[in-house]
């Protein structure tokens, strides 16, 4: 009996087989303006035939006014504000969708306005839609995502900024340990409800990797992140056992790779070929972690030929081999100078090993 | 009491371990100890001149945590606490380069091409070059070709430094990269971000490309004016 979408990407997920192979794009929005040009409408998932659809909790922000959040600085007037008091600043138009950051703690001196910064309030009785859109997605076939990345490190240094945070750690300064416990504490409830929701996959994530090897150091990072990252997880799987850890670091991972499925990830996102050798993290990790992505953005789908992605894909899905372990996908965002031609051929290369049956 | 030798020796030591000055808590093996900034006054008051205070003792100590970057020995947190530990004594050695006494290694200037709102790697090749014993100005991100023009008219023989990150603009930095060498043909431009490569650097027409910090301290120090 031929699977549902669902049933496909949840197998091949868990390297339990598959019938066609999965795969997952983002497009940017000139991306998507530029898919509504050719097809008349941006429902790009669909005609990629992505198994999935991402899910969106609701939480209120736990402030009035963001601009009270910063005492330190004025922000400029176009500045937009996230649900945790970030703001978001335009670049020149050369920046397309990209923002420049505020960080609304950075400078803060003082540990009470860690202790009282207004983190969002989740609540489970506002997260009935979650639910719903959740039984929706399932009765079409479908599996959930839910977006919670920028889980423990990212949200607490887009709070605090980077230069502070790890100024606080490397000091042994109680406001990193504070912050980290504020931010765990959120992370923990946000992943519970969506546990709670029957989400199949909850993706979280840090970027913890450079181009060039980690950021931080493994130790420091299994002293400060990991554990934390483990309770979140820990949270979700008491609730759903068998929902699925997706997590993304940009840049090289690999040294972090064996504390993350200690942590309980089960696939690892977006493994950048130009810094990260898949082939050999497969060898050494690909009975135990799946891999999400794998089709660099900073070579392969800008400047690639459409039979070169071709190629690359076909190599990662035999690599993967009859078990799966694979959802196939540019490594980020589909920014704007990538040719439509490589994703089509991407989309092509996944049908021609595991024809998708109608 | 230390003689000259030790307490450049132990310079060096407090910049490559990130040691501030006698309160900072970190690293917690020299917990009590004089850092950086009490040892660069000392030295000054023994009647070490600024110049070798600089050259033997805060320079070699950020030159090792450089290389150590590159070879994935020490991370962003370490460079970090060795920059605060470097700018801790070159605090004392401000009057020295306002009077003339000491003179840094030349200007680079540096910032993220324009369209490009990311500023790690930028910052972190800024703490490492300045480390270095160069005047680093940092124009920020976002930063269009005059501006960065308008930065060397105001230094003269000043080198440049592009970063970027996003794949979109590396197509900027390949317009800026010619637009400064069509106004500026001498002036040497770095360049550097994840995405960049040396086959894209000569393809554009940069003079050095380096994947880490340190590759770009190393090609300074070869074309000091």
């Amino acid at each position: 009996m031929k699977p549902t979408p669902r049933e496909n990407l949840l197998r091949a997920a868990r390297r339990e087989g598959f019938d066609w192979v999965p795969i997952d794009l983002l497009l940017c929005d000139s991306q998507i303006r530029a898919f509504w040009s050719r097809f008349g409408h941006e429902e790009y998932f669909d005609w990629f035939g992505v198994d999935f659809r991402w899910v969106e909790l609701y939480e209120n922000p736990g402030f009035t006014n963001p601009r009270d959040l910063y005492p330190r600085e004025v922000l400029p007037a176009d500045t937009e504000f996230d649900v945790l008091g970030l703001g978001h600043s335009k670049g020149s138009e050369a920046a397309f969708h990209m923002t420049h950051m505020h960080h609304p703690l950075a400078g803060a001196d003082r540990i009470e306005e860690i202790v009282n910064y207004p983190l969002p309030v989740v609540r489970k009785e506002e997260n009935k839609p979650l639910i719903e859109r959740v039984r929706e997605l399932h009765a079409k076939g479908l599996a959930a995502i839910c977006m919670m990345q920028m889980t423990i490190w990212e949200a607490a240094w887009y709070l605090r900024s980077m230069e502070d945070l790890l100024m606080d750690m490397m000091n042994g300064d109680e406001k990193a340990d504070i912050l980290f416990d504020k931010i765990l504490d959120y992370q923990i409830q946000r992943a519970v409800i969506h546990a709670e929701a029957g989400v199949d996959i909850l993706s979280l994530g840090d970027d913890v990797g450079m181009q060039t090897g980690p950021l931080m150091s493994v130790e420091m990072w299994e002293m400060w992140i990991k554990p934390r990252l483990k309770k979140v997880i820990d949270s979700a799987r008491n609730i759903k056992p068998d929902i699925l850890i997706f997590y993304h670091s940009c840049g090289d991972a690999t040294l972090f790779i064996e504390g993350l499925i200690d942590a309980g990830v089960d696939i690892l996102n977006p493994i950048q070929p130009e810094c990260m050798d898949f082939n050999a993290i497969h060898d050494k990790y690909g009975s135990k972690l799946s891999f999400w992505g794998t089709l660099g953005t900073q070579q392969l789908m800008p400047f690639g030929t459409p039979e070169q992605v071709r190629e690359v894909s076909i190599e990662r899905i035999r690599k993967c081999g009859e078990n799966g372990g694979l959802i196939l996908g540019p490594t980020h965002l589909v920014e704007p100078e990538v040719p439509f031609e490589n994703l089509v051929a991407m989309k092509e290369a996944a049908l021609e090993l595991y024809p998708r049956r109608s | 009491m230390m003689n000259p030798e030790e307490l450049l020796a132990q310079i060096a030591k407090c910049v490559e371990r990130g040691k501030v000055n006698k309160t900072s808590p970190f690293p917690p093996d020299m917990k009590e100890q004089d850092g950086a900034d009490e040892l660069t006054s000392k030295a000054l008051d023994a009647g070490i001149s600024a110049d070798v205070v600089l050259q033997k003792g805060l320079v070699p100590g950020m030159e090792i945590v450089g290389v150590k970057f590159r070879e994935n020995k020490v991370f962003v947190p370490e460079v970090l606490m060795a920059a605060k530990a470097m700018s801790a004594g070159m605090k004392h050695l401000k009057p020295f380069f306002q009077s003339g006494a000491v003179k840094r290694k030349g200007v680079f200037i540096i910032g993220t091409v324009m369209g490009d709102l990311h500023d790690i790697g930028k910052n972190l090749l800024g703490m490492i070059v300045e480390g270095a014993g160069w005047e680093v100005i940092d124009l920020g991100i976002d930063v269009p070709a005059a501006k960065f023009l308008a930065a060397v008219e105001e230094h003269p023989g000043a080198f440049i430094g592009l970063s970027c990150l996003l794949t979109t603009t590396m197509l900027n930095m390949e317009k800026i990269v010619h637009e400064i060498k069509a106004a500026k043909p001498d002036t040497k431009v770095l360049v550097g971000g994840a995405p960049v490569t040396d086959d894209f650097r000569a393809r554009i027409g940069a003079d050095w490309y380096s994947p880490d910090p340190q590759g770009a301290v190393e090609f300074l120090n070869k074309h000091i004016n």
